[in-house]
């Protein structure tokens, strides 16, 4: 019989080809295509680990039949550490400065930056195939790098402060519906804090409280139910990190990629029927319902609810009426996960500790949005950029110039896109709001004003209004 | 060969399995071999090799006295699901006290090297446990890992 030590040149160089044609786009990039810096980083990191795992393999060999044994499984593990890497370095590629709302995602990346030990954390963008924000575990990937580099001599390390998340390929035009990202970036913090350990303790504490023979169960049954809390409470957690870093407009979002408004009836209360059939949790998510009402519930305590309050939109009235949802309706709805929606209800205490945090000392801009939102909306509604807004300060003599961040841009575009397109298309002449082709016209342009007022915000010192007023004026 | 548990409950577990973690488990499981070998080379017992052998063996002691993984907060041991279970499936065809001994002796200081025994139920532990991690791994109706 054939030694096998015999085929290890074959296989090596199999290896070698797979990693070969993984970077391969990497290296024969368009040269019509840019990318942003964090894309740069993320693309030069893959090309040097390539780089010191070629070379890893030109010289790897064993001695013995020993050795062999012990080693020849290595080849597989280098194998799937590539695989993993295989799925995400095209859609970075496809995902250039032309293909992704940069100025939107910009935004949202600098008021991220406003979180302690994040003001350096940049983000590359890329696209799936599914409708789906997805955030790729960066903690996990900078884990695996660290450990690849103990296997591959001379590897590079993976790179500091850089998310990687993926947004549907058709968004790129779009506005709001990116403030989803928003969600994907409680995902990056929940694994760079590490808050898994700490939320699975908190599960195994309520699924004891909860469940009188829980310590009898053998020990993957108890695995399996915390590992269900743990994940829905990662997702609701990511959810309130939203709703703390962009306001109401990350809800609104959430609302409409679902369709959710759906469960008002015509009279603008819940609809039992079309409520019931959206109330069961998936293994990784809780329902949609259930993660609105949390939503909804932390809103509450907050400095928009008010204003949510006065706001005339749809969606207005779908948080007010969910707010109120019982506990045994959801439990009642999930004939497979009932019984852990109480445990994972324990737990919410612990999330919305944990995600109040992060944005400890942070502003949340609501002052800020609560003086210029009337301006930026009436800016929208004549057809200009709001890119620096004139407004008159009480008090003072002189109509003062200032810009308004991204997070109060985003909420002010939003209400006008939820509530005034027709108000906008009536006062065009000629303009039919019944047509959803003008409609959509009008939606993009609001949009791009909006973008492009985000943009012109990053290009100039912002002048923050709350603080140029002063806290007098902030009432 | 490895045993196989196909009830329906381990079924659908893998299934819904993050598959990160099984090649993390797999990387840990070489850095340890690889650290075994030039331990039995004479080579000091490097850092990489405690942390990983540290890991294995509290978690195998955990698994075996059937103690709560989740109970408290500790580096020491792995927590993630597909880790103990692949942990639990490559430990149940071995003998557990005899390997958790080897593998307290390769952590033990001091001059004296293993002994060949002891590094060698190492080794085939290790071993094991990088192959059933890569099988889970490349279990194509797997989950894309990374992704949340």
């Amino acid at each position: 019989m054939t030694d096998q030590r015999s085929y290890l040149r074959h296989d090596l160089t199999a290896l070698y080809s797979f990693i070969e044609s993984i970077v391969e786009g990497v290296t024969s990039q368009r040269s019509s295509a840019a990318y942003s810096p964090a894309a740069v980083r993320f693309l030069g990191y893959v090309s040097s680990l390539a780089e010191s795992s070629k070379k890893h393999l030109s010289s790897w060999s064993v001695a013995d039949d020993e050795e062999f044994e012990d080693r020849r499984e290595e080849l597989g593990t280098i194998r799937a550490a590539w695989r993993e890497l295989h799925k995400l370095i095209k859609p970075s590629l496809d995902a250039d400065t032309l293909q992704v709302p940069l100025a939107v995602v910009d935004g949202i990346v600098r008021r991220f930056r406003e979180i302690p030990g994040y003001n350096e954390t940049e983000f590359v963008l890329f696209h799936t195939a599914e409708f789906n924000y997805v955030q790729i575990r960066t903690a996990d990937l900078r884990s695996l790098s660290s450990k690849i580099r103990a296997l591959i001599p001379n590897s590079p390390a993976f790179p500091p402060n850089l998310g990687l998340i993926g947004m549907p390929y058709s968004q790129g035009r779009t506005a709001f519906a990116n403030c989803l990202v928003a969600h994907e970036m409680g995902h990056f913090v929940y694994r760079d804090k590490s808050l898994d350990g700490s939320l699975q303790v908190e599960a195994d504490r309520a699924l004891k409280l909860s469940f009188s023979n829980y310590e009898g169960q053998n020990q993957e049954e108890k695995e399996r139910w915390i590992r269900y809390v743990t994940r829905w409470a990662e997702e609701l957690f990511c959810d309130l990190f939203g709703v703390m870093l962009l306001g109401p407009c990350y809800t609104y979002a959430y609302i409409e990629a679902y369709d959710l408004s759906a469960v008002l009836n015509s009279a603008g209360q819940i609809s039992d029927e079309r409520i019931s059939a959206r109330m069961e949790f998936y293994e990784n998510h809780p329902s949609h319902i259930f993660r609105l009402q949390q939503q909804s519930e932390f809103l509450r305590e907050s400095h928009w609810w008010d204003h949510i309050g006065r706001t005339q939109a749809r969606f207005s009235t779908l948080l007010q009426a969910i707010v109120g949802l019982k506990s045994e309706t959801h439990v009642k709805q999930n004939s497979s996960f009932g019984r852990l929606i109480s445990p994972l209800i324990a737990t919410i205490p612990s999330i919305r500790k944990a995600a109040s945090k992060v944005f400890d000392d942070i502003d949340d801009w609501f002052d800020s949005f609560s003086l210029l939102n009337p301006c930026v909306q009436e800016y929208l509604a004549a057809g200009v950029v709001p890119s620096t807004l004139n407004i008159r300060i009480s008090g003072r003599p002189k109509i003062a110039t200032v810009s308004a961040s991204p997070l109060v841009l985003l909420n002010s575009g939003m209400e006008f896109y939820l509530i005034r397109i027709d108000e906008l298309m009536r006062s065009i002449p000629g303009e039919d709001e019944s047509h959803f082709d003008r409609r959509l016209h009008w939606i993009r342009r609001i949009e791009e004003w909006i973008a492009k007022a985000i943009e012109d915000e990053s290009l100039e010192p912002v002048i923050n209004f709350a603080r140029v007023a002063g806290p007098d004026l902030r009432a | 060969m490895m045993p196989f548990n196909d009830s329906r409950e381990n079924s659908d577990m893998v299934a819904m399995g993050e598959r990160v973690h099984y090649l993390s488990l797999a990387l840990d499981a070489r850095r340890a071999l690889n650290a075994i070998r030039a331990a039995d080379k004479g080579s000091e017992r490097t850092y990489e090799l405690r942390e990983s052998i540290r890991a294995a063996t509290e978690s195998l002691d955990l698994i075996r006295t059937h103690a709560d993984l989740y109970a408290q907060l500790s580096p020491e041991h792995y927590v993630q699901f597909e880790e103990i279970q692949t942990l639990r499936e490559v430990s149940s065809s071995l003998n557990p006290d005899s390997l958790i001994q080897s593998l307290k002796s390769l952590l033990a200081s001091g001059e004296e090297k293993p002994s060949d025994e002891d590094l060698g139920l190492a080794r085939r532990f290790f071993r094991a446990l990088e192959s059933r991690a890569l099988h889970h791994y490349n279990d194509p109706t797997s989950n894309d890992a990374f992704a949340a």
